[in-house]
């Protein structure tokens, strides 16, 4: 490269982070994680797990929610043992009665009070979640990352689990409590159309 | 001859008061309070009815029952007392029985090799609880150590009560709870504490336990056998603090002290622990302690030990530990040691337990083996 030219890199590599994701766009979760931690009444917590989390969003107008959903299969949290994993998905969150049980969907998604192609960093984001069969809104903070062409996001909710309907988890004296934290996280990638701008 | 007796004085920590194991390997299961399993806040003892669920549904190789299934009846199910065979007949009371048929090698080297069968431990014990308050007993047979003649005792006896927002107190007899309770109660981080054979103390104990924490101070007048036959003995404070950095991470502070009596003098210690589990089946445990004794000079004596334990498969845990001793005053003498066990658990209520310790005297040498072998009913 001439040294002349050499000044093009840095400022090139400065362009991302100043740049915004493109409207009208969909985005697609091509990889991540959900974890929900559980406490015990005994004190301590666990964590359930699951990668299968999928979904595609539309960033529209500011103001709007986004479009589409995000939703995990129930059916794979995993809590590193059977006898928790077995009630987990079946006694309290009933995946096997099917739609509307067998997965968590979150839709109706608001990041940020402004523009959402112009989130960057820490925010917080709304949305309305269904799980066991019941809608309910919940929100908490996000961290959004544009990492080259793609977008990686951190977001972290409590759900309280008797306002979804979910009778109160206890075996054999040793229950959860009332309130669990849910953590997503995944990466994106623009679904088709261009690539975000620069 | 005194290294033989150094050696020597391994044997009766080897045949001393062994309670039902605690086993903070189960980290790796997502398990980091001992109170999931056990009744007692400091771990080991009586399983809880739902201890006994897992110790069937995850731990046993074949008594795995239909997870799906709703649980058994109160007092019914293979893996309540005597295989539920008495059903709900005692109540609101929950009940055990600890046996442990062992026999024990000790190689010094030479002719000087012991080797014997016995009975280590054959225990009752029974637990009430109801709305937060835990009465909590255990009556067994003392097996012959030294000059002590077998005999019936009872090693651990206590009321609690844990409220609601996990505030909590303890009085009576237990062990206090200093850095991570081992199922091996001849571990070098439990021997220099005095926290390996008939060490339990009377004391007052309070805790307060949350989602990530776990604080637990005890106060008493001293070690509970001193006091029993009416020995010298002191005032004795622990405090443990249990910091949840995550639900398979854990990090432990310990500290102990014991004023003087007109035997020893006035001792103590401090200690750091840290837990992880990086997978489902794997845990490790370390632990680093520093005790003092007033008189003497130098150094604290340090301890140093790691636990790692393997679930081969379900039912069979490998477990690896080295540990490493120092004299007060002498970082370089000490001992070193390699404990090696595999435990099998085949079948609810059964575990065989294979032990193999390699202990060196540092600065002599002086090698000696030790190899335990335990057929361990729990019912």
């Amino acid at each position: 490269m001439s040294p002349r030219l050499t000044w093009l890199v840095p400022l090139l590599l400065a362009l991302p982070a100043t740049g915004t994701l493109a409207a009208d766009v969909s985005w697609r979760v091509v990889r991540g994680d959900v974890r929900v931690v559980c406490p015990l009444t005994v004190g301590g917590s666990f964590e359930a797990r699951t990668v299968a989390i999928r979904g595609t969003v539309t960033l529209g107008a500011p103001g709007n929610a986004l479009g589409g959903d995000l939703s995990v299969d129930l059916s794979t949290l995993d809590s590193g043992i059977g006898l928790r994993n077995e009630h987990l998905r079946n006694s309290y969150l009933e995946v096997r009665r099917g739609e509307g049980f067998d997965r968590a969907v979150l839709s109706e998604i608001r990041l940020g009070d402004g523009d959402p192609r112009e989130v960057q960093g820490k925010t917080r984001f709304t949305g309305t979640f269904l799980l066991h069969g019941t809608k309910r809104p919940i929100g908490g903070p996000a961290t959004v990352r544009r990492e080259g062409t793609t977008v990686r996001v951190e977001a972290s909710f409590p759900v309280t689990v008797s306002e979804f309907g979910i009778e109160k988890p206890q075996y054999l004296g040793v229950g959860v409590k009332e309130q669990v934290n849910v953590t997503v996280s995944f990466v994106a990638e623009p679904s088709d159309g261009p690539e975000p701008t620069r | 001859m005194r290294r033989r007796s150094v050696a020597l004085a391994a044997l009766p920590l080897a045949l001393g008061a062994a309670s039902l194991g605690a086993e903070p390997m189960f980290l790796s299961m997502q398990y980091n309070r001992c109170t999931s399993c056990h009744y007692s806040p400091t771990g080991g003892g009586l399983l809880t009815p739902y201890g006994r669920s897992l110790s069937r549904q995850e731990l046993s190789t074949t008594g795995r029952a239909d997870p799906s299934a709703p649980p058994p009846a109160k007092g019914k199910g293979e893996e309540s007392f005597l295989w539920g065979a008495l059903g709900d007949t005692l109540g609101p009371v929950n009940v055990g029985i600890d046996v442990r048929l062992s026999h024990l090698s000790l190689d010094l080297g030479g002719p000087t090799s012991q080797s014997r069968d016995f009975l280590m431990t054959a225990d009752l014990l029974a637990a009430w609880r109801a709305h937060g308050f835990t009465v909590y007993g255990e009556v067994g047979r003392k097996p012959p150590i030294g000059r002590d003649d077998a005999g019936i005792y009872s090693y651990e006896h206590w009321v609690g009560y844990e409220s609601p927002r996990g505030l909590g107190f303890r009085a009576g007899r237990f062990l206090p709870a200093y850095g991570v309770r081992l199922a091996d109660h001849t571990a070098l981080t439990r021997s220099l504490l005095g926290f390996d054979k008939y060490d339990q103390v009377y004391a007052l104990e309070v805790s307060h336990g949350g989602e990530r924490h776990l604080l637990q101070v005890s106060v008493g007048p001293g070690r509970a056998d001193a006091i029993v036959h009416g020995d010298p003995h002191s005032l004795t404070a622990t405090g443990r603090f249990e910091w949840d950095l995550g639900s398979r991470t854990a990090l432990v502070l310990s500290g102990l002290y014991r004023d003087k009596t007109t035997l020893v003098p006035t001792s103590g210690g401090g200690g750091i622990a840290f837990g992880l589990a990086p997978t489902r089946r794997l845990s490790v445990w370390t632990e680093a302690d520093a005790q003092f004794r007033q008189g003497s000079s130098g150094a604290p004596a340090y301890t140093l030990l790691n636990e790692t334990a393997f679930e081969v498969f379900r039912g069979m845990w490998l477990k690896v530990s080295p540990q490493l001793r120092t004299d007060y005053g002498d970082t370089s003498a000490g001992v070193f040691r390699w404990a090696l066990e595999a435990d099998l658990l085949p079948r609810t209520h059964w575990n065989l337990g294979l032990s193999y310790y390699h202990d060196k005297t540092r600065g002599t040498g002086f090698t000696y083996q030790t190899l335990l072998a335990q057929l361990h009913l729990y019912l």
